[in-house]
């Protein structure tokens, strides 16, 4: 089991053990013929040890099909074994969350517009390393076209400037 | 006035040059808010009930309502097999050999498919409607808590098909979806769970939140993180249309499609998702080829999209004979008649005739519309696969924050959104299959709620899931797939062990 | 000094024009107004919406706008409205329903319902009605609570959320009866009543606007309606008390609020509208299509009202003991 699964693994079973606690003590399980609120998240809180403990047994106990032959079947994107050049993509990626989250704080607070602005413009600039005036050309063009569809188009309601109204 | 005048009549009204017009804006409205995820058709049609004001008949209002309503339903999954962004619920299972089959250049074949086996289904469907709709009414009314607890548990026990492999994996994620579902005020017992003190999540999360997260947001951080220095295979753009043996081994996936999305989506309420549960789940068993399931099948595709477009249509019977809208869409348009002085209920057909065939005429019409609309499009949605994927990521990325937005208009769905993105990205790296999420969060709570009032009804008795008709059909066929299921799963271990063995 | 005059003369001129213009800006109202809903579209209180937003422009230079607003119960809408400027430019229309006068005694609001808002126009009173399916052996109250009593069975019930208005009527009928009413809360009042149309549970309680249709369609006998008096758009059906049960509720009232600071012309101004509004023919024609009676209060009327039906489901509450947590 790699050190990913591993970890995924042992957060599961603490997210079933702590849902379990709490359905428990807080939501109540009532009794059977009148289940409480918190029946169904109990078993599922249980589930979720259970499943979690085979899980992590599976590969020794049991050699079913899919643990045994390799992944000849699958046409996805590659499993635990990956190439090297992730160093440079992991950071790609971690800009892109970075854009992602700061364009939602700031959406209310400056409006639509000039976030989604900011956003595209960022995004060429730094996630992809793109031309100053390419990036400048895309980002005008995409966020007035995204700005014509949804508020003058469809009349969906998005926060404007705060600044100048 | 006999069905078969009646229908003259109604397509005397619904080919009117005004009625035209508004079936096909309505068409327009109605693919381009499908194709955008998160807006949903019901908040589209609530936007656009004012201007129906100044009409005074209410034909046209309700043809433009309709045709938004199921153009939703074609454009929907134009982005579940581009890009995994379902939609909506009904979408979902799109996804899972839509998008697979567009990764291996077979967008084309794909959106193709899901148009026709649309057409198909939603213009069988009309014609069911109209030849059985009241007594079919009365046969919907007699679902009760214990049915839909009966028929919710079985959608369930199908989205375990959609686990892939591992069956472990997918059980797990399937609890996680019930946990996600129970995130909110409990209806039965007013208490609210899993809220911590957060106010936002006291009713709970959005359904297009989370699947548009997990799929397609989860989706575009994956893809972001493997490109490295190479792109993507998205831009392999191969065959436009679909090849004579996709419609070979499409043809029966459609025709089952329909039947099993027509008689599910009559029962109010979650009709569309249990419908293409069940088609994916059947079209799996009955396959000879049932590996191909989860890479690429276009019966995965057919049979799904045609059983959601004959539930929609089904839909529209228990409002246009019984009054009863059975979902949010469907009970905006209700009020739009009501507003126009029209009680859809059994006295529809008598007082309201040119209404109700009219109505039933513009879906036939409308079909035909969004058949014409959408198969040229097939080629310029396939197109869209080309553009850079430096712009294509950000851009799918702003759609999906404002569809997201638009639901509440609180930037807490925005980070919801990013939330469950980061989920689905965390999944794909897992090697989990996000498929049973969404499905598995609309379920628990149907599943949940109706087995209460279950025993609510009965007293505490859980025989009253055996002793009703139409439960215990339900029942039954649950253990008998659920027998299918370990059989099928013992002789193929018992077969490897034998393997092993001889090895 | 030549220079004074003209800078005096320069500063007189200016504000000569901007004067008039601030005072033309507050002539009320200069833009439309959006008109909160916290529940979702198609549902009664939307309903009563979208009927006030047809007939406004009659009486109103400036339209208004409907925004459904739903979640959590409809607290969500409300507290928008709460925390909105009160210009008079953003209002709360539902004003009395449940989240209103029931749920502030069960739970922690996240605003004072009473005083962070100002009472407008009462329109409506959604009451609470209580019906059985067509088939059913009872043709009223007594007979239901004799039934219960000599079978010695619980009587079923679909009501619309648990310890909304509807609940909590019904659960007094129970206690007040001396009878078994196990009430199942559904998801909303369209799918309560839907069950009971399917003759699932024994009775159901609904509003007349939901359960209209069933009754013309034949499906639905309706027994009682829970109001101090007869119900103007069911007025064939006895009210519980003129059965012999001494149990009155206001079910779920319709009104509007704006936010608690709005300038009291402003009030006034929007109080006369929905007066006039409510006096309207066609109004009136499209309130019975939609099976709601018009039941105006104008604003001191309609917040002393508010207070009593506060107070009045707090007793209740407490008699029955419901409680959430």
């Amino acid at each position: 089991m790699s050190k990913s699964q591993s970890i995924a693994n042992l957060i599961t079973i603490a997210l079933g053990i702590f849902v379990a606690y709490h359905s428990y003590h807080v939501l109540k399980l009532g009794i059977l013929i009148i289940p409480g609120a918190g029946f169904l998240p109990f078993l599922c809180g249980l589930a979720l040890v259970v499943l979690g403990i085979i899980w992590r047994l599976q590969p020794l106990l049991f050699k079913s099909p899919s643990t045994a032959a390799p992944a000849a079947v699958r046409t996805e994107a590659v499993g635990e074994g990956e190439p090297a050049p992730l160093a440079v993509s992991r950071a790609k990626l971690a800009l892109a969350f970075a854009a992602t989250v700061i364009y939602a704080a700031l959406f209310e607070r400056i409006g639509f517009f000039l976030a989604t602005l900011l956003f595209m413009l960022g995004w060429q600039v730094i996630v992809e390393r793109q031309r100053w005036l390419k990036a400048v050309i895309i980002t005008v063009l995409c966020t007035v076209a995204m700005y014509s569809l949804f508020r003058l188009l469809l009349h969906v309601e998005l926060p404007s400037n705060p600044f100048l109204s | 006035m006999g069905i078969f005048d009646g229908i003259i009549s109604g397509f005397g009204v619904a080919l009117t040059p005004m009625n035209l017009l508004f079936g096909f804006l309505g068409a327009l409205i109605g693919t381009a808010i499908g194709v955008l995820p998160g807006l949903g058709p019901a908040a589209t049609i609530a936007l656009l009930l004012p201007i129906t004001y100044s009409i005074p008949s209410p034909v046209p209002a309700v043809i433009l309502m309709a045709g938004i309503y199921y153009g939703a339903m074609y454009g929907g999954s134009t982005t579940s097999i581009l890009l995994n962004l379902p939609g909506e619920a009904a979408s979902v299972v799109t996804c899972i050999d839509g998008y697979k089959m567009a990764q291996k250049g077979r967008a084309g074949a794909a959106l193709g498919i899901a148009a026709i086996g649309s057409f198909i289904a939603g213009t069988v469907a009309v014609v069911g409607l109209t030849l059985f709709a009241p007594p079919i009414a009365e046969f919907a009314l007699g679902f009760g808590p214990p049915e839909k607890f009966a028929l919710a548990l079985l959608g369930l026990l199908m989205a375990v098909t959609l686990s892939g492999d591992s069956t472990t994996k997918g059980l797990i994620i399937m609890v996680l979806g019930l946990l996600f579902g129970t995130v909110g005020i409990d209806p039965i017992s007013g208490k609210s769970r899993f809220d911590f003190g957060v106010i936002e999540l006291q009713s709970g999360f959005d359904f297009v939140t989370l699947a548009v997260g997990v799929f397609g947001v989860g989706e575009i951080f994956y893809n972001l993180e493997q490109q490295g220095a190479a792109e993507i295979v998205t831009t392999k753009v191969g065959q436009v249309f679909p090849k004579m043996t996709d419609w070979i081994k499409a043809r029966m996936a459609i025709l089952r499609g329909t039947l099993v999305g027509f008689f599910i989506g009559i029962i109010p309420g979650g009709g569309a998702v249990i419908a293409s549960l069940v088609s994916y789940a059947v079209e799996k068993k009955v396959s000879k080829h049932p590996e191909e399931f989860g890479q690429g099948a276009i019966e995965g595709v057919a049979g799904p999209e045609s059983a959601n477009n004959a539930a929609s249509s089904a839909s529209f019977i228990p409002l246009l004979t019984l009054g009863i809208p059975s979902n949010a869409s469907i009970a905006m348009i209700f009020a739009c008649l009501l507003i126009k002085g029209v009680t859809p209920g059994p006295f529809l057909i008598v007082e309201h005739a040119d209404v109700f065939w009219g109505v039933i005429a513009s879906m036939y019409i409308g079909n035909v519309m969004l058949i014409i609309l959408n198969l040229p499009l097939v080629g310029i949605w396939v197109q869209l696969l080309r553009v850079p994927y430096s712009i294509l990521a950000p851009v799918v990325i702003l759609f999906t924050m404002i569809g997201s937005y638009s639901i509440a208009n609180q930037a807490f769905d925005l980070y919801t959104l990013i939330a469950f993105g980061v989920l689905g990205y965390a999944l794909r790296k897992l090697k989990f299959e996000a498929g049973p999420l969404p499905l598995a969060f609309i379920l628990g709570p149907m599943i949940e709620g109706a087995m209460r009032q279950s025993l609510l009804m009965s007293g505490g008795s859980f025989a009253i899931f055996f002793t009703r008709p139409i439960s215990m059909t339900i029942v039954a066929l649950f253990a008998l797939f659920v027998m299918g299921q370990i059989i099928v799963s013992v002789r193929r271990s018992s077969r490897c062990a034998r393997v092993q063995k001889a090895a | 000094m030549k220079r004074k005059i003209v800078s005096s003369l320069v500063i007189a001129l200016v504000v000569a024009f901007m004067v008039p213009t601030a005072f033309a800006q507050d002539k009320f109202p200069s833009k439309p107004i959006n008109v909160i809903v916290p529940f979702a579209a198609g549902g009664s209180s939307d309903l009563l919406a979208r009927a006030v937003e047809r007939i406004w422009p009659k009486f109103s230079p400036q339209p208004v706008v409907i925004i459904n607003k739903p979640g959590g119960g409809g607290v969500v809408g409300t507290e928008f409205v709460v925390r909105s400027k009160p210009d008079g430019y953003t209002l709360y229309l539902a004003y009395g329903s449940g989240h209103d006068v029931v749920m502030p005694h069960l739970q922690k609001m996240p605003y004072d319902t009473y005083k962070d808002l100002a009472a407008v126009s009462r329109l409506s009173v959604h009451s609470v009605a209580i019906c059985t399916g067509a088939k059913s052996e009872f043709n009223s109250i007594k007979d239901m609570v004799a039934w219960a009593k000599k079978e010695n069975k619980p009587i079923t019930s679909s009501v619309s959320t648990k310890a909304g208005a509807v609940d909590i009527t019904i659960t007094a009928l129970g206690k007040v009866a001396g009878i078994n009413i196990v009430t199942i809360p559904f998801a909303g009042g369209a799918d309560a009543v839907t069950t009971l149309a399917g003759g699932h549970v024994m009775i159901g309680g609904g509003h007349p606007s939901e359960i209209m249709p069933h009754i013309k369609a034949g499906r639905f006998k309706p027994l009682a309606v829970a109001l101090p008096q007869r119900d103007p758009s069911l007025p064939d059906v006895p009210t519980l008390i003129e059965q012999g049960f001494n149990v009155h509720t206001w079910g779920s009232i319709k009104g509007v609020a704006a936010p608690a600071a709005t300038p009291k012309e402003v009030v006034e101004y929007l109080d006369a509208t929905f007066k006039k509004i409510c006096e309207d023919a066609e109004f009136k024609k499209l309130m019975v299509d939609l099976a709601q009676p018009i039941m105006y209060q104008n604003s001191a009327d309609f917040a002393k009202f508010l207070q009593q039906a506060y107070a009045d489901y707090g007793k209740l509450i407490k008699d029955l003991n419901i409680s959430i947590q």
